[in-house]
């Protein structure tokens, strides 16, 4: 691992000692053991720090890999179902660290790194885009299942995307908000009663 | 207002506006006009207005009142009144005197979830809640069940969790959208919702 990423990696790591995202400079000092003038090297000051932390493991969180979504095979039951599965899977991981050797609830970064994550300039734009896209995504495969009678025609595409989204926003919410053990199984107990609101009826 | 109120609104006020919990007592000085003196007068330390600011916010703010919800018409009215109910004590929030013009009580969780989150009186009171909004749903569901309004070759776990899912959607997408129409969002879906719901 490179300084840098050593210094950013322990500073997350300090944070989630403390519970807190508000540090010193001379406590940075100390969990990475390099100088104040070795970090400012890196850094031109803790806000600097801060903000890489920020986009690396708040920002990049809530990047969803569309492109490899769109590989999933199979009907637009199936397609929906995979997607979702594999979202889910990725965000109970988070974005791994290698400096904490121990698993670590993603959750407990979330929660730290909200408040300075919702400030940075980029944080909203980049979560509403992920949404949209990921709303659009779903667009497709709906359109698909409409046309070949999978998925019911008396809502518009567009809400019953939005439903999915809703879906998807309501279980990683509740699941941040620690009122889930975890997303996955939640999701799949869900799974029949979501498609049986939006299959295809006469 | 009392000046122990003042200090607190006004610190949050400015938490808002700097859009951090990073506040020096120098800065709360400044918003409230108070002397230093003034302010220790009323709270111990920095950390005591902070505890103020979490009481009044977080943790009286979470907790809801289920015998406010009015309980009137067919099961699919309850529910629906109730998850409208429940989504409406979220996003409208606690009332702060000393702004005049509307906030979005999004940015005041926001900001204060990470102080929040070392809470733990604030922690507690999130699952308590998460937990009676639970209960208080299965007995709507079970009782929709009873009265043949909602199917019953769904379990009612299942259902209830689809419910709960449901409302806590529209409210996190609030969140990352402050300007939707949550309350159309919410119609349509529960519409949506109901209809996979009841009886056949």
């Amino acid at each position: 691992m490179n300084t840098k990423q050593l210094i950013l990696e322990k500073t997350l790591k300090l944070m989630i000692e403390k519970q807190n995202s508000l540090l010193s400079i001379r406590e940075i000092s100390a969990a990475t053991g390099i100088a104040t003038g070795g970090i400012y090297h890196f850094f031109s000051n803790k806000e600097e720090i801060y903000n890489e932390i920020i986009e690396r493991y708040y920002i990049n969180y809530y990047k969803l890999n569309i492109d490899e979504l769109r590989l999933i095979k199979g009907n637009a039951k199936e397609k929906i179902h995979d997607a979702m599965a594999e979202i889910f899977k990725q965000k109970e991981t988070g974005i791994e660290i290698e400096a904490i050797d121990d698993e670590i609830d993603y959750r407990v970064i979330l929660s730290i790194l909200t408040s300075k994550g919702f400030v940075h300039e980029n944080t909203v734009e980049f979560v509403q885009i992920a949404i949209k896209e990921f709303g659009e995504f779903f667009t497709e495969i709906i359109e698909e299942g409409q046309k070949n009678g999978e998925i019911r025609q008396d809502f518009s595409t567009e809400d019953i995307a939005e439903s999915l989204v809703i879906m998807y926003i309501g279980i990683q919410y509740k699941w941040e908000m620690y009122l889930l053990e975890d997303m996955i199984s939640v999701f799949e107990d869900n799974f029949n009663l979501q498609w049986e609101k939006i299959r295809f009826r006469e | 207002m009392n000046t122990k109120d003042l200090i607190v609104e006004k610190t949050l006020k400015l938490i808002l506006e700097k859009g951090t919990i990073d506040i020096s007592i120098s800065e709360i000085r400044n918003a409230t006009g108070l002397t230093t003196g003034g302010i220790y007068y009323y709270f111990s330390d920095k950390s005591d207005i902070f505890e103020a600011i979490m009481q009044k916010y977080m943790i009286d703010y979470i907790e809801i009142d289920f015998d406010k919800i009015s309980l009137e018409g067919s099961s699919k009215e309850r529910i629906h009144d109730a998850l409208l109910y429940i989504l409406h004590h979220f996003t409208d929030g606690v009332e702060i005197e000393s702004i005049h013009e509307k906030i979005n009580y999004g940015t005041v969780l926001i900001l204060l979830t990470a102080t929040g989150y070392a809470d733990d009186e604030v922690g507690r009171i999130v699952l308590q809640t998460g937990k009676d909004i639970g209960i208080f749903l299965n007995g709507l569901v079970e009782d929709g069940k009873r009265k043949n309004e909602i199917r019953k070759d769904f379990s009612t776990e299942n259902i209830v969790e689809s419910l709960y899912i449901l409302y806590m959607g529209v409210q996190g997408f609030w969140l990352d959208f402050p300007n939707a129409d949550i309350d159309l969002m919410f119609e349509k879906n529960f519409e949506m919702t109901w209809q996979a719901i009841e009886c056949q």
